[in-house]
């Protein structure tokens, strides 16, 4: 009598359950859907990249190369897709640029993996390999600045900074937008204190501190920036503009007779009460407003509705008014006038009281606005005033949507700057340079390492070939003359893509056309895309369990159609 | 077209993106948008210039519109092909920034694309027609502003006299044109009564009267409104003053309840005549302090009473309830003072006052209007004509010129229209491109045809042959005459300048820069993404498409007690 013996995993998951295995099924494919993502991306990469135009699940529009936009709306299902959009969320997160490169890096280091897998080495030895490729990448990449942000940084200074960033979203505007920029950030850039430090002031700056206002109409050189707020709505009262300074109180509660939160019922007993109830109403909004007005303000923001006896008295005692209904946009008006917002009606105390130099309603396009404006050399403008709007002119929304994504990442290149000044080489030429130095280390590594280091420098050389691929000129061409180029020496250090291609070899200096990227941004890159890549490449099985889902009802066929 | 769903690796497929995830890219899906937004252009063509025709438009309840606006037109088309959606985009731009050549933004950006289609088909990167293309705007603004005429402002005369050009040269290619020297008048008055600081266009007041003819029109400098719902009492009260004090209220002149959260006890039934006394007692003492004002007419936006409207009828004062907030608040531009939203306190500054006063009959309608006002900063246009479609493109018609005649007045430096100008733009790009060398001269050269598409399109819907005009135009430019444009009237070429076809030069910057920006964006793109659309809130899961019986909607909200009834 033989032993029954049960056939092994057979019954080991219940029924739906999916399970992939084994280099072939399980790392394969996952490498290949990034790879898939990555190729997606590519075509949007440097400033030669092209737009994509993406209808998300309720039905908005975007025109953007901006790859976190993209990835955003994209909806990537595949679950190691997904951890590559992690990473460059990541990115996202931290720096707020370059997160085309993490995707960009992360699918081509995996491309290079499934060379040597298809060699025959095991995942976990090419891990080894990138690991110390990855360290040694970034040590090098310590040794590559070129170039620091001034301090305290100057228009002009921070402009250049910018450029390259902003040049590679919306190309062909860079020499609008970058001035416009550094104006707005230098405006609000803390000022650096001379006792405590190089920049230590300077890490304050909050990117919160510049916004952004799109009006449709005009073009972009219409742009411009205001030193203050601007709201899209006019004041409520008759008071449509102060000129000279004033008071500003900021309510966060609405500016109205007061009622009762709790269910209530006034219970008037006689006539005589009757007669005087409203009229003592009245009264007591008199009352309130007139000590306002006599506390000296002349302008009052109101987060909620304004009443309509309110507004008669504010218009009566010469007060602007206006409504701003978002929390967020209400507390960094505060922030820009000083002001506290109260939560109850009444006259404001020196301390929580606000000063606003300049508001006035104008017309920007076809919409009206108001503007808060700070002067500089008037009392409520220091130097600097503590916010900046960019006020942004073009014709399409989908375009100014694209621009503003542009600055917002313009501003956090500068913030990143503000923490770690160093500048590298741009246009390719940083990663050429260090493809050859981990390259050179890969040639000195014993073992299998060597195979993988050597791809992780191959890898590095996909930042040149898709600029030189996006800008139409002969990929590999470019990226070999790079190589020598850099082989050559010292000097040879700066170069990088041409990509107006103009020269012949499609080689520039970047230290000549100043074209410079921020370090962190880099460093944070390549360790956001080989950390992906390494979480990729160490999964061995996926096991998937069966969606949840509730039934779709089934429609009654009972039911008319009528 | 690739479809991205599925790279084949061992026979099952690798899914990357969302089931029912669209996506197209390379050449053939930018020659798709681009074909898109032609089509779109061809539906707009042929409403451009004064022979354009108009478009009769039924919206999905069955309202109609007949239209001769490239804006409304395409606000009214509804459409959903996102890359033509940017050509919506850029008219709209246009009427907020300009308020007219809507049309003309959409034909050249649908030729630039056109133009361009070409080389995009033998290969050209989009990346190097979008640089030649923006160089080109470039230079062609630069252009405009070097040829532009600026008008000297110290002659008031002639000023007036340029600004009713303006007007008249927007309004030749709408159904007003045979009546363009009354009606540009009229637009050119009515501006300038704004205060020229501000140009408030909204402080122009535009009512429309069906009936009688278009020439029946006419501007109030003033305030005109239709008369609001009047209580008995109101025949007995005067309907003409002259220099009568107007007081203008925010109350509600009626016996009812003060407060909706006060409640009456009585403890005996002798107080409860007291208190009817007190309801009475409390309107009667906002009656007398309006009365004790002196104020002959009373406005309010709240309703005004039968009871309020017999007390003012006894004291010869005229009342108005329910007076729309826009009207009010032009009656307070006009006359001056304030809206008071009590009666307790009117000092005798919050009142306002006019010339005359007079309720009058227009059409089939009465109307309250205030006249020779001292202040007056604003005025009302009452329109008149045979149909409700055709009364509302009157509107749309002098809104465009309104705006046409705020723009000239805030920069006053004008260029010949009809075609002149694109074809001096044309010329010089033309020229430019002969000196530089490489594809750029291509481009630059695809831009410049491309403009010619105004001129062409206007002789084409006059009905001329539109290659002969085109080439009569290309060689008096040639011959250095500048103002050459198309010449409706005779079918030839003419000078445009010396012929008063005039138009704000901010009009063309404007347009030239917003289609050039809108040919960029399209050419940018090279592929699309489309996400299926997720279900409506509510929609429980149903399985794409399937729809809820009809009806389920509003008695879902029923329970909620959500949609008001009508």
């Amino acid at each position: 009598m033989s032993l029954k013996v049960p056939k092994a995993g057979m019954n080991l998951f219940k029924d739906g359950y999916k399970l992939l295995q084994g280099t072939e099924e399980a790392v394969l494919r996952n490498i290949q859907a990034v790879c898939e993502l990555s190729d997606m991306l590519r075509t949007s990469f440097g400033p030669n990249g092209r737009n994509k135009l993406l209808i998300n699940h309720l039905s908005r529009s975007f025109i953007t190369s901006d790859a976190a936009t993209i990835l955003r709306e994209l909806e990537v299902v595949h679950p190691a897709g997904r951890l590559v959009v992690l990473a460059s969320q990541q990115q996202e997160a931290e720096m707020g640029d370059a997160t085309a490169l993490v995707i960009t890096l992360a699918g081509e280091l995996l491309k290079k993996a499934e060379q040597l897998i298809n060699l025959g080495l095991h995942p976990s030895e090419i891990l080894q390999g990138y690991e110390l490729a990855r360290e040694k990448a970034l040590a090098e990449l310590e040794n590559l600045a070129v170039a620091e942000l001034t301090t305290p940084p100057t228009v002009d200074s921070l402009a250049l900074a910018l450029r390259p960033c902003i040049a590679s979203k919306q190309y062909g505007q860079e020499d609008v937008l970058a001035p416009l920029v550094a104006q707005a950030v230098s405006l609000v850039l803390p000022p650096t204190s001379s006792t405590s430090g190089k920049t230590l002031g300077l890490k304050d700056f909050n990117v919160d501190n510049v916004r952004v206002v799109k009006i449709m109409g005009g073009s972009l050189p219409d742009s411009r920036v205001v030193r203050g707020m601007v709201f899209g709505r006019e004041p409520e009262g008759v008071v449509k503009r102060i000129n000279d300074g004033a008071k500003v109180a900021v309510f966060s509660c609405g500016l109205d007779i007061s009622q009762t939160e709790t269910k209530g019922t006034v219970l008037l007993h006689n006539a005589k009460e009757l007669s005087t109830f409203s009229h003592g109403e009245e009264k007591q909004l008199e009352k309130i407003i007139k000590e306002i007005a006599d506390s000296g303000v002349k302008v009052v923001v109101s987060q909620s509705s304004v009443g309509e006896l309110a507004l008669h008295y504010l218009n009566r005692f010469d007060i602007l008014c206006i409504k701003i209904l978002s929390k967020f946009e209400l507390r960094r008006l505060c922030r820009l006038i000083g002001a506290t917002p109260l939560a109850r009606v009444g006259a404001p105390t020196p301390e929580e009281a606000g000063w606003v130099d300049v508001v006035e309603t104008t017309e920007i396009g076809g919409d009206r606005v108001t503007v808060f404006r700070q002067e500089e050399g008037k009392p409520g403008g220091k130097a600097k005033p503590r916010m900046a709007t960019v006020v942004l002119r073009g014709a399409t929304a989908n375009h100014l949507d694209d621009v503003e994504r542009a600055i917002d990442d313009g501003v956090n290149v500068i913030k990143s700057l503000t923490r770690d000044p160093r500048l590298v080489p741009g246009a390719g030429a940083t990663e050429v340079e260090l493809a050859r130095r981990v390259g050179e280390y890969g040639e000195k590594t014993a073992g299998l390492n060597q195979h993988s280091i050597r791809k992780f420098a191959e890898a590095l050389e996909v930042v040149p070939r898709t600029l030189a691929e996006n800008a139409g000129l002969d990929a590999t061409q470019v990226v070999s003359s790079l190589t020598a180029r850099h082989a050559s020496g010292p000097s040879g250090e700066d170069a990088g893509v041409d990509i107006e291609g103009e020269g012949e070899e499609g080689i520039v200096s970047t230290k000549e056309s100043q074209i410079f990227d921020v370090l962190a941004a880099k460093h944070w890159a390549i360790k956001y895309a080989v950390g992906a890549a390494i979480t990729v490449l160490n999964v061995d099985s996926i096991i998937m369990s069966k969606p949840a889902g509730i039934k779709v009802p089934k429609q009654n066929p009972n039911w008319d159609d009528d | 077209m690739s479809n991205r769903l599925g790279g084949m690796l061992g026979g099952a497929p690798v899914i990357v993106l969302k089931e029912g995830t669209d996506t197209s890219q390379g050449t053939p899906q930018l020659l798709s948008n681009i074909g898109a937004c032609i089509s779109i252009v061809s539906c707009v063509a042929s409403t451009l210039g004064p022979r354009g025709m108009d478009k009769l438009i039924v919206n999905g309840r069955g309202d109609s519109t007949i239209s001769n606006d490239g804006a409304t037109i395409l606000k009214l088309l509804e459409i959903v092909h996102p890359a033509a959606k940017t050509l919506v985009d850029i008219a709209r731009a246009q009427d907020a920034e300009v308020g007219d050549g809507t049309t003309s933004v959409v034909l050249l950006a649908g030729e630039m694309l056109k133009e361009c289609r070409a080389f995009i088909e033998e290969g050209v990167s989009p990346h190097t027609i979008i640089k030649g293309y923006r160089k080109a705007a470039q230079l062609a603004t630069a252009r405009i502003q070097e040829l532009a005429v600026s008008i000297d402002r110290s002659d008031e005369a002639a000023f007036r006299d340029l600004l009713i050009k303006c007007a008249g040269t927007s309004m030749s290619s709408k159904l007003i044109v045979s009546q363009r020297p009354f009606f540009s008048r009229m637009v050119v008055d009515a501006v300038t009564t704004l205060d020229p600081n501000d140009l408030d266009e909204s402080l122009i007041g535009v009512k429309k009267v069906p009936g009688g003819a278009m020439q029946d029109s006419l501007l109030v400098r003033g305030v005109a409104f239709k008369k609001t719902f009047a209580y008995a009492g109101f025949e007995q009260q005067p309907k003409s003053f002259t220099n009568p004090k107007v007081l203008c209220l925010n109350v509600e002149l009626e016996l009812k309840a003060e407060k909706d959260n006060a409640e009456v006890r009585i403890n005996q039934v002798s107080e409860y005549q007291a208190i009817v006394d007190a309801e009475w007692q409390i309107i009667y003492s906002k009656l007398e302090a309006i009365v004790k004002t002196g104020a002959q007419v009373v406005l309010s936006k709240l309703p005004i009473g039968d009871l309020a409207t017999q007390y003012f009828a006894d004291r010869n004062i005229f009342c108005a309830g329910r007076v729309p907030t826009d009207d009010m608040k032009r009656v307070v531009q006009a006359v001056g003072g304030s809206v008071q939203s009590t009666t307790s306190d009117i000092a005798p500054q919050h009142l306002g006052t006019c010339g005359k006063f007079e309720e009058k009959q227009i059409g089939g309608e009465r109307f309250n209007l205030f006249e020779d006002c001292s202040a007056a900063r604003t005025c009302t246009m009452i329109l008149r004509g045979g149909a409700e479609q055709f009364i509302a493109e009157v509107e749309r018609s002098l809104h465009d010129a309104i705006m046409i005649v705020k723009r000239a007045m805030k920069n006053s430096t004008v260029v010949a229209g009809g075609g002149a100008i694109e074809m001096e733009l044309s010329r010089h790009l033309r020229e430019h491109a002969r000196t530089i060398s490489g594809k750029q001269q291509l481009i630059i050269s695809a831009f410049a045809k491309s403009l010619e598409c105004i001129p062409r399109q206007l002789a084409d819907n006059a009905g001329f042959d539109a290659t002969d005009i085109l080439n009569k135009l290309r060689m008096t430019h040639a011959q250095g005459n500048k103002w050459d444009g198309v010449d409706i009237d005779s079918e030839d070429v003419r000078d445009n300048m010396a012929g008063f076809v005039w138009e704000p030069s901010v009009v063309k910057i404007n347009a030239l820069g917003s289609a050039a920006e809108a040919a960029c964006l399209i050419l940018s793109v090279d592929e699309t993404i489309r996400n299926e659309e997720s279900q409506p809130p509510g929609g429980q899961g149903q399985p794409g498409g399937q729809k809820l019986p009809p009806g389920a909607a509003q008695r879902a909200l029923k329970q909620r007690g959500g949609v008001p009834r009508r």
